[in-house]
């Protein structure tokens, strides 16, 4: 083959690559465009509540998330163990929502009613995003100004002469991409809203679960999570920033740098570990069930092979956008898109016409895949690939191969990136209930075994199993994570 | 690089077909080589039913080997999704015969399927396990709903008006109709027992209810957390905390207006590809070692009169009960306890 061959060869297949990207991620869409034969619009005054409710507990939730993590990230700034103290801070949003809900309960109850409503929502979601704001903004400063600050640092500024005068200015959009993030979180959750806000529920997402529930009409569920996904990839294109630079060499931040306030990088995780104390503390003494140890083997190899699986798609996913970009539109449209709620992404996958044991497996990969991919492309693996744009053209420019800019450039310095990525859709795999439950049929992960006891009266043998599921999630995160050192070099 | 990656690519998916593989052969170390045949039935039904708790996976192991045939299970995360998965499922490779339908699903179930007719002898059954069931669909297990407390000094409502004295402040945990059929159950019993007045009644009920939660697990959970004093649940609690706990901390209210019933149904879709195995399985519901067995683990009465006697079920209390009415109309519940 002649070397122009080869080339349009590759920017056929670039091409089509590229597509074949954005149909996959819109899949579930187009199972439910083949299947709906009619479409209504539900009337405005059935779905504009939720959105107004969504939104307002989306924009305090955020809010608070950004001023904790805010403080955060001041008192991170005392911490001589960095990477533990980004683990703690990092590591409630790591973890599937329900393990979070369980460990607030196991927290307030014991001293008080829980307070159920819109206050508790925002509480949780808090909790799970604050110490991401505050790695975020770590990033953000020694980025983009981690030479002034420390330059500030020798003259003597004061931090909040530094914030008002030099970082609000040149980090505005940087901000706004920040909270944008976290608000598409708020706005899109459905566990914590669902388990936490009592009688009135406070998204979107609850409300498409209720109208599958109570009405089956699929056309007015559908319609409304496209109105969310637009809505939020609207959102995203006004600010297209990635939020999460790629670590660079590390300037001293210490002018920004609050002591008293370094307690707070562990309050979040300590939370959640002292709950989950305390449920799994009392449930100790009455020791595993027979039947539960007998299931729990098979139960343990499905979530871990259910956790690699969709760590894997992810890596083959990942693999492919590297190949692809740089391409400003994709782009754009991964940095914005949300995948739509489970329950339709579930029973769309359901419509396929295969069944069977392995069937349902790649159905429940491939739905955790198109669920997480796009979140986590955009939170992880975004700035990464962004920050290799112009190695990757002058490469080009010198008459590189784009799988050679892929082997060569791209993947020693973005792999790593994208193996934590994996490695953090192989844990929310492996704590998944919602999808798990629709499509696994008669075969049961850890989460299944756990539904299973909660539904059975046996509440203390669900909070036992927390155990091995913590400790599997944790090994199928290190082995993506280790992966990457022995790939990656 | 390339080829390291390739490798750990490799690797990955040869770890995940190894533990597939591997769970496989744990899930298959007993079974006997009949089991590996060809003749399927498909059967729908919620996840509990068929989990290492329920006593589906037992009922119909037994049925694979004693008909010599394979059993796909197809699940639904929960009992109130039943009819969207069958919906779905009808619609590709349908399935011969749901299990775990409920009498506030059946006008629903009917107005949407066909179904085919099921004979079954009902003459030695439970007079509310006979009266849910019809020519399409048979019960298999049933109990009274009603409120589950933890015995202690304090007075109990005596009365269904009694649930809304100002003496039970926050003490209620009740389930969402929207997401929970014990809720569903609640809000009809309301609805049977006050007419034209349920609008009222509920909000006057309102400041007691402690929390109104997405399913029963969770609100049950809570109760069990003593953040609740009673939590709405089935007769048939009891029998857990009484038989397998051996805990008699825990009792029922009884009220002298009566109590909802709660039926589980099983019925055979009319387009079935196995119908007569699909009679064959809903009548193996009814055999004597079945319906024992959805006793202990499914914690509901048989539906068969005198299979309780020796067990904890026949030292429960006797609740009177009525009948309510079905449907997913809920303007009254959404008026007081709105989205």
């Amino acid at each position: 083959m002649s070397g122009t061959k080869f080339f349009h060869a590759e920017e056929s297949s670039r091409l089509g690559l590229r597509w074949a990207l954005g149909l996959l991620l819109l899949f579930p869409y187009l199972i439910w465009l083949a299947e709906v034969r009619e479409w209504n619009w539900p009337p405005v005054h059935e779905w504009m509540p939720y959105v107004v409710y969504a939104s307002f507990q989306a924009l305090l939730s955020a809010g608070l998330a950004c001023v904790a993590g805010f403080l955060m990230f001041q008192g991170l700034q005392s911490w001589h163990r960095r990477g533990w103290a980004e683990a703690a801070l990092l590591f409630p949003n790591i973890i599937p929502p329900l393990f979070l809900v369980m460990a607030l309960f196991a927290v307030v109850t014991p001293w008080a009613a829980f307070p159920y409503g819109l206050s508790a929502v925002i509480v949780a979601h808090v909790i799970l995003n604050s110490g991401l704001v505050a790695v975020a903004l770590d990033r953000l400063l020694q980025a983009k100004l981690g030479g002034m600050t420390e330059t500030a640092w020798l003259l003597g500024v004061r931090p909040w002469v530094f914030w008002r005068r030099v970082a609000w200015p040149q980090l505005r959009g940087d901000l706004a991409c920040i909270f944008l993030f976290v608000f598409s979180l708020c706005f899109t959750s459905f566990s914590i809203p669902l388990l936490l806000s009592g009688e009135r529920s406070v998204t979107l997402e609850v409300a498409i679960f209720d109208i599958i529930r109570t009405e089956g009409r699929w056309d007015k569920a559908v319609l409304l999570a496209a109105f969310q996904s637009t809505a939020l990839l609207v959102l995203a294109w006004l600010l297209p920033r990635p939020f999460w630079p790629q670590r660079s060499s590390r300037a001293s931040l210490r002018l920004l740098e609050q002591p008293s306030l370094s307690v707070l990088v562990l309050l979040p995780a300590a939370l959640l570990v002292t709950g989950w104390g305390l449920g799994v503390g009392a449930s100790l003494a009455e020791g595993i069930e027979p039947f539960v140890r007998e299931n729990l083997p098979s139960a343990l190899l499905l979530s871990a092979a259910l956790g690699l699986s969709v760590g894997v798609l992810h890596l083959i996913l990942f693999l492919a956008v590297a190949y692809v970009l740089p391409h400003n539109r994709l782009d754009r449209f991964l940095n914005g898109y949300l995948a739509p709620s489970p329950a339709i992404t579930g029973f769309g996958l359901l419509l396929l016409p295969v069944n069977g044991v392995i069937a349902d497996f790649i159905k429940l990969v491939l739905a955790l895949t198109l669920i997480s991919f796009p979140l986590l492309y955009r939170w992880i693996v975004h700035s990464a690939l962004a920050s290799l744009q112009n190695q990757i053209v002058i490469a080009r420019s010198l008459g590189a191969s784009w799988s050679a800019i892929l082997f060569k450039v791209v993947w020693p310095q973005a792999g790593a990136s994208c193996l934590r990525a994996c490695g953090l859709a192989a844990v929310w795999a492996c704590g998944d209930f919602a999808l798990s439950g629709l499509l696994l049929g008669e075969n049961v992960s850890v989460p299944m075994l756990m539904n299973d006891l909660l539904g059975n009266y046996r509440f203390e043998q669900a909070a036992l199993l927390l155990i091995p599921l913590v400790l599997l999630s944790l090994a199928v995160y290190f082995f993506f994570v280790r992966a990457a050192r022995y790939v990656v070099g | 690089m390339r080829s390291r990656l390739t490798l750990f690519l490799i690797a990955a998916v040869s770890l995940v077909f190894g533990l597939l593989v591997a769970r496989t052969m744990v899930d298959s170390r007993d079974l006997p080589r009949e089991m590996f045949i060809e003749k399927k039935l498909r059967v729908l039904t919620y996840g509990t039913f068929v989990g290492p708790t329920g006593p589906g996976g037992e009922i119909l192991k037994r049925f694979e080997k004693d008909k010599n045939i394979k059993i796909e299970v197809v699940s639904s995360a929960d009992a109130g999704l039943l009819l969207e998965r069958l919906k779905l499922t009808q619609a590709g490779n349908p399935v011969d015969v749901v299990i775990g339908l409920d009498q506030l699903l059946i006008e629903e179930a009917q107005q949407k399927f066909e179904w085919q007719p099921i004979v079954a002898d009902k003459s030695k059954w439970h007079k509310a396990a006979a009266q849910a069931s019809s020519d399409h669909f048979v019960a298999f297990d049933w109990s009274p709903l009603t409120f589950v407390y933890r015995k202690s000094a304090a007075e109990v409502p005596k009365t269904f008006d009694d649930l809304t004295a100002p003496a039970y402040p926050k003490q209620f945990a009740l389930q969402d109709p929207r997401t929970s059929t014990p809720g569903i159950q609640f809000f009809h019993w309301v609805k049977a027992l006050k007419g034209a007045g349920t609008l009222t009644w509920l909000e006057k009920f309102k400041p007691n209810v402690n929390s109104v939660s997405p399913t029963w697990a969770f609100s049950y959970g809570l109760f069990k957390k003593e953040q609740t004093r009673f939590v709405f649940s089935y007769l048939t609690s009891l029998a857990f905390h009484w038989g397998d706990e051996k805990n008699r901390d825990f009792d029922v209210l009884s009220f002298p207006q009566g109590h909802p019933v709660q039926v589980e149904l099983a019925a055979i879709p009319k387009d079935c590809r196995e119908c007569e195995l699909a009679q064959d399985l809903v009548r193996s519901l009814h055999e004597e070692w079945a319906q024992r067995l959805i006793m202990t683990k499914n914690y509901m009465f048989p539906v068969i009169e005198g299979l309780e006697k020796g067990s904890i079920f026949a030292e429960l209390p006797q609740l009177k009960t009525i009948s309510t009415e079905t449907g997913k109309n809920l303007s009254e519940w959404d008026k007081v306890f709105p989205r």
